[in-house]
């Protein structure tokens, strides 16, 4: 079993390397081989809205930068986790622009979905999706926002399940250890 | 009042960008037109700057993958709070999926960001199926008639009218019906007319399905 950590910290801010080592902990203990990325530290552009993954070169983002690793490391783990700051209720940037460059992961036709229309998978098997926010100050109405937006990107990626979860930079290691751990067993991971 | 339109498109000002298309629709008749600005060709930190010297901001945006574009989100976090009341932002949302409460979520979020930068919320207008406004403007008069009539009552009333805003928004969510309509027309193939045409333009068209990480 795989799980891959997007982190999306931003450079110039506190780090979440608690969080991923935390996270990368405790799935080695349930058997997982674990990938992280930290995304600020890789070359990866803005999806230009072009469909080229999908009309041009069906699959494959047009831009060759190191999205396309990420895209490829997606869809091959079985479990990923969004781990960003929460920005006004969003993920950061760095998250959001890496996370647009992954269209080519589904197909461009459309389909019904929760009684939305959504794209069609292009793949037959997806991982399941765990958001991690991170806030320097807590707010209600943008935890409600970020749990929202991943039940939302779990639709549109096809996520067989997903759990979402807010943490403040300052919690004990305890209590980010004990709300992660029941995250992964909302995701199905299973310790025995 | 003076008031500037941003075009959150990565596109920017191409001929592609339905964001660019909606901008220059909004302003089309207004008797002092505003300023549109792209913020694809604009380093952000200085774009948010810039802005912060209008007295509003509209916002135009396409919808990627449930929220704003990573260049839109960027933008965002380099703007700052207003120091003083009065300022105002609003934001006109375009998108390919039909029903508009797939913008639910954003237009939450856009909303709350208003208010934590301290601006008045004229509010988030919603247009969806409108990926193909580029391609075949003459099909979309009527949707570009309404976006000029959004400007001009904005330059008039400092607000969106709630009429142009209701026909852009409909529909909302899919009846029962034409979420079984839609099946039908998916299971047939009907849907995928228009992609086909352009994969097989690029002579991709057997490579539609591929699944090139696997």
């Amino acid at each position: 079993m795989k799980a891959l950590i997007l982190n999306g910290e931003r450079s110039f801010e506190y780090s979440l390397s608690k969080f991923s080592k935390i996270i990368e902990d405790l799935l080695k203990g349930a058997g997982y081989q674990i990938k992280t990325i930290i995304l600020h530290e890789k070359n990866i552009g803005n999806c230009i809205g072009c469909f080229g993954c999908w009309l041009k070169k069906p699959g494959i983002c047009i831009i060759e930068d190191d999205a396309q690793e990420v895209a490829r490391e997606v869809i091959n783990s079985d479990i990923i986790i969004y781990l960003t700051p929460v920005t006004f209720g969003g993920y950061s940037s760095q998250l959001k622009k890496a996370l647009d460059r992954n269209i080519s992961l589904i197909s461009p036709f459309f389909g019904t979905y929760h009684g939305e229309v959504h794209h069609r998978p292009r793949y037959k098997k997806y991982p399941s999706l765990i958001g991690i926010g991170v806030f320097s100050e807590y707010n209600k109405d943008q935890a409600e926002l970020f749990t929202n937006l991943v039940e939302r990107n779990a639709y549109n990626f096809h996520s067989p399940s997903h759990a979402s979860q807010v943490f403040t930079a300052g919690e004990s290691l305890q209590e980010i250890e004990l709300k992660i751990n029941s995250l992964l067993s909302k995701v199905g991971v299973n310790y025995e | 009042m003076n008031t500037i339109i941003l075009n959150g498109s990565p596109k920017g000002n191409s001929e592609k960008c339905n964001s660019q298309i909606f901008a220059e629709q909004f302003v089309k008749d207004m008797k002092n037109p505003c300023e549109i600005k792209c913020i694809a060709q604009n380093v952000p930190k200085e774009l948010a700057q810039y802005v912060a010297d209008f007295d509003a901001i509209i916002l135009i945006l396409p919808l990627y993958i449930h929220a704003m574009p990573g260049i839109v989100m960027k933008f965002i976090e380099e703007l700052e709070p207003a120091t003083s009341k009065g300022k105002s932002i609003g934001f006109i949302i375009q998108a390919g999926f039909i029903e508009t409460a797939q913008h639910k979520y954003v237009g939450r979020y856009l909303e709350n960001l208003a208010e934590r930068l301290n601006y008045s919320y004229l509010g988030t207008v919603s247009k969806g199926e409108a990926a193909a406004i580029y391609m075949y403007p003459k099909m979309f008069k009527k949707v570009l008639k309404l976006l000029s009539e959004l400007g001009v009552a904005y330059e008039k009333n400092h607000a969106f009218d709630d009429e142009v805003v209701k026909k852009l928004t409909n529909p909302y969510e899919l009846s029962k019906f034409k979420l079984w309509l839609l099946r039908l027309v998916n299971k047939v193939g009907l849907g995928n007319i228009g992609w086909h045409k352009v994969l097989r333009e690029n002579d991709v068209m057997d490579k539609r399905l591929d699944r090139p990480f696997l």
